[in-house]
C-alpha cells in the first residue's frame, strides 16, 4: 500500500502476504533438506570416481574408473557382498522373529507381568551393541570363552561349542539388537488389529494356532514385510557387532571393508576405493528402502484399522503362560542382563580371566578410579554430551519442522521433501560419514574448519536419524485435528504461538520419544566417529571404548561400558516419566 | 686441639652442615610430584643432579608457551599413565595445559599425516612413528628438534641426526608367555630354537602384523643377514601355523594371560611388566639376539604451539621426564645417564645377552625388504586358515 510522508512523497510499503512468507519458509526447508542430503551423496558418487589422493586433493580432471576396477576385480568384494547379504537377512530373520513373538504375547495372550515386559523391551536399546558383543566375545570366545571353557571342563569336551567369531555369531548379536526397535514397530500392529475377523475364524472352529497362522498373520504380512524392510536397512548399516565379531577372523560386511580401507597403518587411506565399495553398499540399501516405499504404498488394501470400537481379542495360554514369560527372561538376559553382568564383573579384575574364586578375591575399584583419575575423561565426556544433546535436540526440531511442511502446508514438493528426508535411511551410517568427510575437507579450504570438530560429526547424524524422525512425527501430526490449530489462529495467536501453545504440547510423547531414541543410538554409534574422529578435538565415549577393546584395555572397558549402561537406564527411565506423563497429563486435560 | 686442627674441623663441619643443607634445598626446588615420584621408586633426589641445566630454556620460548597455552599430543601412553607421568611438568608449566589421544596405530601414524598433507594439523607432537616416518620424511611433516638442550641426551642412533625423530624411550620386542601353560624349559634360547619345539604349533603362538619391531632388528643382526630373515619366516608361518591376530600388541598380551594362545610375539617388555607386578600369569622371554628399538617422538611441523611443543619435549627427554615415563610406565629411558639395569622391567632377559639394535637408518633402507618378503605370507596364511 501506498502512503503519503510528510514531504508529499509517496513511499509504497511493500507488505508481504502470510501465504508469501509461509511459501518461502517452505522452499528454505525443502532446500536445506535436499542440501544435507544430495550434496553427501554427490560427493559419494564424484569420490568414487576420483583418483586423487586425498579428498582435498579433489578435481574433475582425475576422474576414472580406476577405483570400480579395482574394487570388482577383487575376489575379496564379491566375498564381502555374500556376508552382507547374509549377515543382514539372517539378522532381521532371527530379529523380527523375537520381536514378533514378543509383541504378539504382550498384546494378545495373558501372559503375565505384560506391562513390565512392554517396558522392558525396548530398555533393551540401553545396550550399545558393540558393548553387546564385547561381552559375548568374553563369554562364548572359542578358547578363553567363560562359557566355553566351563562347558568344555564339565563335559570333558576337546572343541568348544560355540565361536561367537563366525557370521552366526554375528547374526545371533545383531539379531537380538534389532528386537527392540522391531517391537515398538510391531506392538501398534498387533494394537490397532480389528479382532473381527479372528472371532469369525473361531466361530467357524478354528484352532487358536491355526487362526494365529491364517488369519492374524495373513492381516499382519504388510506391515510385517514393511518393518521387516526397515530393519533389513537398518541392520545393513551396522559397524559395530561386524567390527568386533568379523574384523577379528577376516569376517568382512561392507561397513568393516570400507573401515579397513581407511585405516591401513602402513599406508595412505585408499579413499576413493572406499567410496567404490560404498556406492555397492548403498546400492543394496537403495533397493531395499524402495521395496519398502512400495510396501507401505500399498499397505491400504490390508486395512485393519477401521472406524468401529473394538477391544483387541486376547488368547489364553494356559499352560503355556509361565514357558512364555521364561521365553522373555531368556530374551532379556540375552540381551543385556547376561552381557551387564559380565562387564561388571570384569570391571573389578586386575586382569581378565574366568570366574573364579581366585577372581573374586583380586577384586578392587582400581580400573574405575583409573578411569576417573584420568584427565582426558572429562573432555571425552563433555564432547559425547555436547553431541549427544545437540543431536537429539536436533533431531527432534528439524524433523519437526519437515514433517510441518508435509502434513500441514500444500506445499508442491511436499511429498519430494518427505521421501528426501527418508533418503539418509538408505543410506548406511559409514558411507554417510565418509561423503561428510570429502565435504568437510573441501569446506576446509574455504577456510572454515569443520573438520575434527564435534559439530563435523552431531552434523552426520541428524542427517542420518531425520529419516526416523520424520516417520514419527509425521504420524503424530497426523492424529492431531486441524480444527485445534484454526481455534487457536482464530482465536488471534500467531503461528509460532500455535506450534507452542498446541502442537509441542500434544506431540511432547513423541517428540520425547524421537528424542530419547537419538540419544539412545547416537551414543552407542561407533561407525560416523570412527571415520569423523580427528584427535582429541572430537573424541566421544564410542570411540574411547573401541580403541580401549582394540589395545586390549579389556577390564577399563568393563568398568566403562558398566557406567555407561547404568547411566542410559536412568536417563532413559527418566525421560520416559517425565515426557510421557507430561503428554499424558496434557492429553487428559485437553479431553 | 691446635688452632690449625680446630680450622680442619670447622671447615669440614662447614662442609657436612652446607651439603646437609644442599641436598634439602635441591629437593625443595623439585616439583612435589617429582619428590613423591623419587620416594615411591626409592631413589636419591642427586639421580636429578643437572636438572635445572637441562630445563634451562631461553625465556622467550616461556613467554611464547604461556600465550599458546596448549600442546597436543598423540601418543601410546595410557590415559592414567600419561596422567601420572606429565605431574611434574604441570607444575613447573602450570600455564600449559594437555591434550592427550591414545588412538589406535591408524589415528596416530595415519591422521596427522593426511591431516597436514590436506593443509590441516590436528596435533603437535606424535609418538611411535614406526614405520610410517619415511612417509612423514616425504611429506616434510616434520619439524627439526636439535635445539632443544636436551637433544644431546639422548645418544646417537637414537634419535635422527636432522633432528626429526627423537628416541623417546627403548624397547626390548620378544615373546610373553603364560606362565600357566609354558614352562620355563620350552623356552627357545634362540629365534632358530622357536621353530623346532612343537609347543609352539597350530595357533599356539600369535604373531601381529608388526615385523618392523623384531624381524627387521634380526634381519641386520650380525650372524643373520637377508638370507637367514626370509628363512626364518617362511618356517615360522608354514611350520608354526600361527594365530594371526589383528588387535595391538598390547591386546596381546591381555590375551597370553587368558590363555587365547600359549604366547605372543612381538611384546614389549614393559607392557607385560605391569601385568607381572598385578600378579597376572605371565612373564616375558627372549630368544637371542634381542630385538631393540627406539620408539620416536616427532614435532609436526608448523603446529601451531610450537613452544608449548618445545617445552614438553625438552622436559620429557630430561633426567626428570625419562623418570617420570618410567615411574608411570615402566619404559626404560633413554637419557644417557640412566642406562642402568633397574630401569630394565626384565633385566635378566637382556644382561649378558646379544642385542639387536635396530639402527634407524639401516632399517629404513631394510624394512621395505622385509616388508617384501613378510606380507605375501602373511597374506597366504590368512587365506588358508
Amino acid at each position: 500500500m501506498s502512503v503519503l510522508t510528510s514531504s508529499g512523497i509517496e513511499r509504497v510499503q511493500v507488505r508481504l502476504p502470510k501465504l508469501a512468507l509461509a511459501s518461502v519458509w517452505n522452499y528454505v526447508v525443502f532446500i536445506v533438506v535436499l542440501a544435507l542430503v544430495a550434496v553427501p551423496l554427490t560427493f559419494l558418487v564424484l569420490g568414487s570416481f576420483s583418483a586423487a589422493r586425498l579428498p582435498s586433493e579433489f578435481s574433475f580432471s582425475t576422474l576414472n574408473l580406476d577405483n570400480y576396477i579395482k574394487v570388482w576385480t577383487d575376489p575379496g568384494t564379491y566375498a564381502v557382498f555374500g556376508n552382507t547379504v547374509i549377515y543382514a537377512v539372517g539378522s532381521t530373520l532371527v530379529g523380527i522373529s523375537i520381536a514378533a513373538a514378543l509383541a504378539w504375547l504382550v498384546e494378545r495372550t495373558d501372559m503375565p507381568f505384560k506391562i513390565w515386559v512392554y517396558a522392558g523391551v525396548p530398555l533393551t536399546l540401553v545396550m550399545p551393541g558393540m558393548l553387546q558383543a564385547m561381552a559375548w566375545v568374553l563369554l562364548s570366545s572359542p578358547r578363553i570363552g567363560f562359557i566355553n571353557v566351563a562347558l568344555m571342563h564339565v563335559f570333558g569336551l576337546s572343541k568348544a561349542p560355540f565361536n561367537i567369531y563366525s557370521l552366526e555369531g554375528m547374526i545371533f548379536i545383531e539379531g537380538l539388537r534389532a528386537v527392540p526397535t522391531a517391537f515398538l514397530m510391531l506392538v501398534p500392529l498387533l494394537r490397532s488389529m480389528d479382532p473381527a475377523l479372528e472371532e469369525a475364524a473361531a466361530t467357524s472352529g478354528a484352532r487358536p494356532m491355526s487362526s494365529l497362522r491364517k488369519v492374524t498373520l495373513g492381516l499382519m504380512i504388510p506391515g510385517l514385510l514393511a518393518v521387516t524392510i526397515y530393519q533389513f536397512t537398518s541392520v545393513l548399516e551396522g559397524f559395530e557387532v561386524p567390527g568386533i565379531l568379523g574384523l577379528p577372523s577376516g569376517i568382512y560386511v561392507f561397513s568393516t571393508k570400507i573401515y579397513t580401507v581407511l585405516h591401513s597403518a602402513s599406508a595412505l587411506p585408499a579413499y576413493g576405493e572406499a567410496n567404490a565399495l560404498g556406492m555397492a553398499y548403498v546400492f543394496i540399501a537403495v533397493v531395499a528402502t524402495w521395496m519398502y516405499s512400495r510396501v507401505i504404498g500399498k499397505s491400504e488394501r490390508y486395512t485393519i484399522i477401521t472406524g468401529k470400537g473394538y477391544r483387541p481379542k486376547v488368547s489364553k495360554l494356559g499352560v503355556w503362560k509361565w514357558p512364555a514369560f521364561s521365553m522373555v527372561i531368556v530374551y532379556l538376559a540375552l540381551s543385556t542382563i547376561i552381557p551387564f553382568l559380565v562387564f561388571a564383573y570384569v570391571s573389578f579384575l586386575p586382569f581378565l580371566q574366568a570366574p573364579s574364586a581366585k577372581a573374586f578375591a583380586n577384586m578392587s575399584w582400581a580400573n574405575y578410579d583409573t578411569i576417573f583419575h584420568t584427565e582426558q575423561l572429562g573432555h571425552m565426556l563433555w564432547n559425547t554430551f555436547i553431541m549427544t544433546v545437540c543431536v537429539a535436540t536436533g533431531t527432534v526440531i528439524i524433523s519437526f519442522i519437515v514433517s510441518l511442511v508435509v502434513v500441514r502446508t500444500r506445499f508442491w514438493g511436499r511429498k519430494v521433501l518427505d521421501q528426501v528426508a527418508f533418503i539418509p535411511h538408505a543410506i548406511p551410517g559409514m558411507v554417510m560419514g565418509l561423503a561428510l568427510l570429502w565435504i568437510y575437507l573441501q569446506i576446509d579450504k574455504l577456510g572454515v574448519g569443520l573438520f575434527g570438530t564435534i559439530w563435523s560429526i552431531v552434523i552426520a547424524f541428524i542427517i542420518g536419524y531425520m529419516s526416523y524422525g520424520t516417520r514419527v512425527m509425521n504420524a503424530a501430526l497426523l492424529q492431531v485435528h486441524k480444527d485445534l490449530e484454526d481455534a487457536a489462529k482464530m482465536s488471534g495467536a500467531r503461528q509460532w504461538r500455535v506450534m507452542w501453545r498446541v502442537f509441542v504440547p500434544l506431540l511432547l510423547p513423541a517428540i520425547t520419544g524421537v528424542w530419547i531414541w537419538s540419544v539412545l543410538h547416537v551414543v552407542r554409534a561407533a561407525g560416523k566417529p570412527l571415520i569423523l574422529a580427528d584427535g582429541s578435538e572430537n573424541e566421544v565415549l564410542a570411540i574411547v571404548i573401541w580403541n580401549m577393546w582394540d589395545q586390549g584395555y579389556v577390564e577399563a572397558v568393563g568398568a566403562m561400558g558398566t557406567i555407561l549402561m547404568i547411566v542410559m537406564v536412568g536417563v532413559t527411565l527418566g525421560l520416559r516419566v517425565i515426557g510421557f506423563g507430561r503428554g499424558a497429563h496434557i492429553q487428559g486435560a485437553g479431553q | 686441639m691446635n688452632g690449625g686442627a680446630k680450622m680442619w674441623r670447622n671447615r669440614i663441619l662447614g662442609g657436612v652442615v652446607l651439603a646437609a643443607l644442599a641436598l634439602p634445598v635441591f629437593a625443595a626446588d623439585l616439583p612435589k610430584s617429582t619428590t613423591k615420584m623419587l620416594q615411591e621408586m626409592k631413589m636419591d633426589p642427586e639421580i636429578l643432579s643437572g636438572i635445572d641445566k637441562e630445563l634451562n630454556v631461553p625465556p622467550e620460548w616461556i613467554e611464547a608457551a604461556k600465550k599458546e597455552g596448549v600442546v597436543k599430543i598423540s601418543a601410546t601412553w595410557d590415559p592414567g599413565q600419561f596422567t601420572k607421568m606429565v605431574a611434574p611438568f604441570l607444575e613447573r608449566y602450570p600455564f600449559i595445559r594437555h591434550e592427550y589421544s591414545r588412538g589406535s596405530r591408524q589415528e596416530r601414524t595415519m591422521k596427522p599425516l593426511v591431516a597436514f598433507q590436506s593443509g590441516r594439523i590436528v596435533v603437535d607432537l606424535v609418538g611411535s612413528l614406526g614405520a610410517s616416518f619415511a612417509l612423514y620424511k616425504q611429506a616434510g611433516a616434520l619439524e627439526d628438534m636439535r635445539d632443544l638442550p636436551t637433544f644431546n641426551t639422548v645418544p646417537v642412533g637414537m634419535r635422527d641426526e636432522d633432528g626429526l625423530w627423537i628416541g623417546q624411550r627403548m624397547r626390548y620386542w620378544c615373546m610373553s608367555y603364560n606362565t600357566n601353560l609354558v614352562k620355563k624349559a620350552d623356552l627357545p634360547k634362540t629365534w632358530d630354537d622357536l621353530l623346532t619345539n612343537p609347543i609352539w604349533r597350530n595357533g599356539h603362538l600369535a604373531l601381529s602384523d608388526r615385523p618392523n619391531l623384531w624381524v627387521g632388528n634380526l634381519w641386520v643382526a650380525d650372524g643373520h643377514g637377508e638370507e637367514w630373515g626370509k628363512n626364518f619366516i617362511t618356517h615360522l608361518f608354514q611350520d608354526l601355523k600361527p594365530q594371526l591376530r589383528k588387535e595391538g600388541n598390547n591386546a596381546l598380551v591381555s590375551l597370553v594371560i587368558a590363555g587365547e594362545f600359549y604366547a605372543a610375539i612381538p611384546s614389549a617388555d614393559y607392557r607385560t611388566k605391569q601385568y607381572v607386578d598385578k600378579g597376572a600369569p605371565i612373564s616375558w622371554h627372549c630368544p637371542e639376539p634381542v630385538p631393540m628399538s627406539i620408539s620416536e617422538m616427532s614435532m609436526i611441523k608448523g603446529n601451531p604451539h610450537p613452544y608449548a611443543s618445545k617445552l614438553w619435549v625438552n622436559w620429557f627427554l630430561s633426567k626428570e621426564g625419562q623418570l617420570a615415563q618410567y615411574y608411570a610406565d615402566q619404559a626404560t629411558p633413554v637419557h644417557k645417564e640412566l642406562h642402568r639395569k633397574e630401569f630394565i622391567p626384565f633385566p635378566d632377559e637382556i644382561e649378558g645377552r646379544k642385542i639387536a639394535f635396530r639402527d634407524p637408518v639401516v632399517l629404513e633402507e631394510t624394512l621395505p625388504r622385509v616388508f617384501e618378503a613378510w606380507n605375501p605370507l602373511w597374506e597366504r596364511a590368512k587365506a588358508n586358515k
